[in-house]
């Protein structure tokens, strides 16, 4: 009976989702077909199909290793052994949650999926925030590529240390600010909540193996759509708007931080392969504003902006948005500062 | 009910055979990193499976509800656009225009490379792809001590107007995950009739290595010998 009170609830989120459905659409039909897209620049739609589909091809199997971690708890790890397994005070908890990338390197790509079900787990929401917005960054392999493209400067520090610091930080100030609130969107908490799994124990390790594939390929479903939607739209970002253009606007200590904030925003680069793209404009940028692109990038992005969208309500998402762009901010100014001094 | 579970068996199943299609046809490095080969393949298993698995729950009614039938349709179709993109259309290579909407001064986007340009760090004069990214490394390094060596390339033709006169651009990409962080380098070639060589056109450059001042810094530049059209490589981008 619960899924026919969902149904009746009014859905907010369905003009939004029916415009962007139908640009969504007309776009895709002109870069998809070829008399349509003989009226546009052919080389920019091919680029911008070659850059789409690069995109979704290098995430797909972060996205489905997320959508599997995803099965594996909900269908293996009940809410009790994750409420017995976390910290209890609030700051030791951060510090767990903020370093848990060391041991499973995921990219930002698949851990919003993970972050959702985790919440569907009632885990609470600071620890959540802060595992999502750290492990994209705070991992063995972000580490090391960040050191191949600055071989011989602080930026690893700087932005591993910067991470950590600024995950622990947004994290218990959603804690301060939503307490142990429930964020996510009712639809998502009604989507799996079958009685197809947890409550048949007893059935042995092939329908759990099923209930999980099951599962996995749900996540799948819900997430990958919103993800192409991302991918394809941080693409024409790549392919409509020239670098030239933006670095032009922004040569003043704040102006460059945030030049560098929206561009990492909107190219949605991937956390392994950010730096040497950064690398790319170290002559051009002082080291506040790169440290900043590699963080707000890695923390959120225009592809990701989806998925939090669609897994959490609004009031939460703006709220992390807020705190992540304004701390990451400051945290330019201050690496530009210590830049100055020494 | 039962319509939506096929539809989705069937993206399942074709994500897995587009998949497949590139690997066979060696599409793949037109997009992604070699690096990220192991990953896909298992992700094609894995979609293979779970295609298997969703086809199975369609004889099992009743077992999965699916609460707003708009939204699951609308999330197949999202899903279904990239297929449409790559399996009816062409593998297209990134070019001029890409190089355009980037940073295009090559001395400064020379991403890292993997492997060493040669193994005694002495000076090969033919340059293969997988030494592509640290020849630049070095040139771009120290361009002085490379005066008068001969070198000997593959590249294609990008043409600007703030280079040096009767000067090109002997362009590649360089990538690191994938072709959304293509980093354009490449070495300025010094040539006479180059404005007869059209944009994007692939070449095999053969010529001496001299130094000239761009942009406010010393680069490399070849003065070049022997020009030849060739066709575009089977993998354009280097690593």
């Amino acid at each position: 009976m619960r899924s026919s009170i969902e149904i009746s609830r009014p859905n907010h989120s369905r003009p939004y989702l029916k415009i962007f459905a139908l640009i969504l659409i007309l776009s895709l039909i002109a870069v998809s077909f070829k008399p349509a897209a003989q009226f546009i620049d052919s080389q920019a739609v091919n680029s911008l199909r070659t850059l789409f589909l690069s995109i979704i091809l290098e995430s797909l199997p972060f996205l489905l290793l997320g959508a599997m971690i995803s099965a594996i708890l909900e269908v293996l790890v009940s809410e009790d052994t994750i409420a017995r397994l976390l910290p209890r005070q609030t700051l030791p908890g951060l510090m767990v949650a903020a370093c848990l990338g060391l041991l499973f390197p995921l990219c930002e790509c698949g851990i919003v999926i993970i972050a959702s079900r985790l919440a569907r787990k009632k885990v609470p929401l600071h620890l959540l925030t802060t595992f999502m917005l750290a492990v994209p960054l705070v991992n063995p392999i972000v580490i090391l590529s960040t050191r191949m493209a600055f071989p011989d400067s602080p930026m690893t520090f700087y932005r591993i240390a910067g991470s950590l610091l600024l995950a622990i930080l947004v994290g218990y100030s959603v804690k301060v600010v939503l307490g142990r609130q429930n964020v996510l969107k009712p639809s998502i908490e009604s989507v799996h909540s079958c009685s197809c799994c947890e409550h048949q124990p007893g059935e042995g390790m092939l329908h759990k193996l099923e209930a999980m594939l099951v599962h996995c390929s749900d996540e799948f479903f819900t997430m990958g759509s919103f993800f192409v939607a991302g991918a394809f739209l941080s693409s024409l970002f790549q392919v409509a708007v020239p670098r030239n253009l933006i670095t032009e606007i922004g040569s003043g200590s704040c102006s460059s931080i945030a030049v560098m904030m929206a561009l990492a925003f909107g190219l949605s680069l991937c956390s392994n392969a950010d730096a040497f793209v950064a690398n790319a404009f170290s002559s051009s940028f002082s080291m506040g504003a790169l440290t900043t692109f590699l963080i707000y990038g890695a923390m959120l992005d225009l592809k990701n902006s989806f998925m939090l969208f669609a897994n959490f309500k609004a009031r939460y998402v703006i709220i992390l948005f807020i705190l992540v762009t304004s701390l990451v901010f400051l945290y330019g100014l201050a690496i530009n500062h210590i830049g100055v001094i020494t | 009910m039962k319509s939506i579970q096929i539809i989705r068996a069937a993206i399942l199943f074709v994500f897995g055979y587009y998949i497949i299609q590139l690997l066979s046809s060696g599409d793949i490095s037109k997009y992604i990193h070699p690096r990220f080969l192991l990953g896909l393949q298992l992700s094609c298993g894995l979609f293979l499976i779970l295609g298997l698995v969703q086809l199975w729950q369609v004889y099992r009614t009743g077992h999965h509800h699916h609460p707003n039938l708009k939204r699951e349709a609308l999330a197949c179709a999202i899903l279904a656009f990239p297929l449409i993109c790559g399996i009816f259309n062409p593998t297209a290579v990134l070019g001029s225009y890409m190089i355009d909407k980037k940073d295009s001064n090559p001395a400064r986007t020379i991403p890292v490379s993997s492997s060493p340009a040669s193994p005694d760090g002495s000076w090969e004069p033919v340059i293969n792809d997988n030494q592509f990214l640290a020849a630049m490394m070095i040139l771009y390094g120290n361009p002085a001590d490379y005066l008068n060596r001969d070198i000997e390339f593959t590249a294609f033709i990008y043409h600007q107007d703030n280079f040096p006169s009767d000067c090109f651009l002997a362009a590649r990409f360089g990538i690191t995950c994938c072709a959304a962080d293509a980093q354009v380098t490449g070495l300025l070639c010094h040539f006479q009739e180059q404005a007869k060589l059209p944009q994007d056109q692939w070449v095999r450059v053969k010529g001496v290595l001299q130094v000239q001042s761009f942009m406010s810094s010393e680069v490399p530049i070849v003065e070049v010998s022997s020009l030849q059209l060739i066709e575009p490589p089977k993998n354009p981008y280097v690593y």
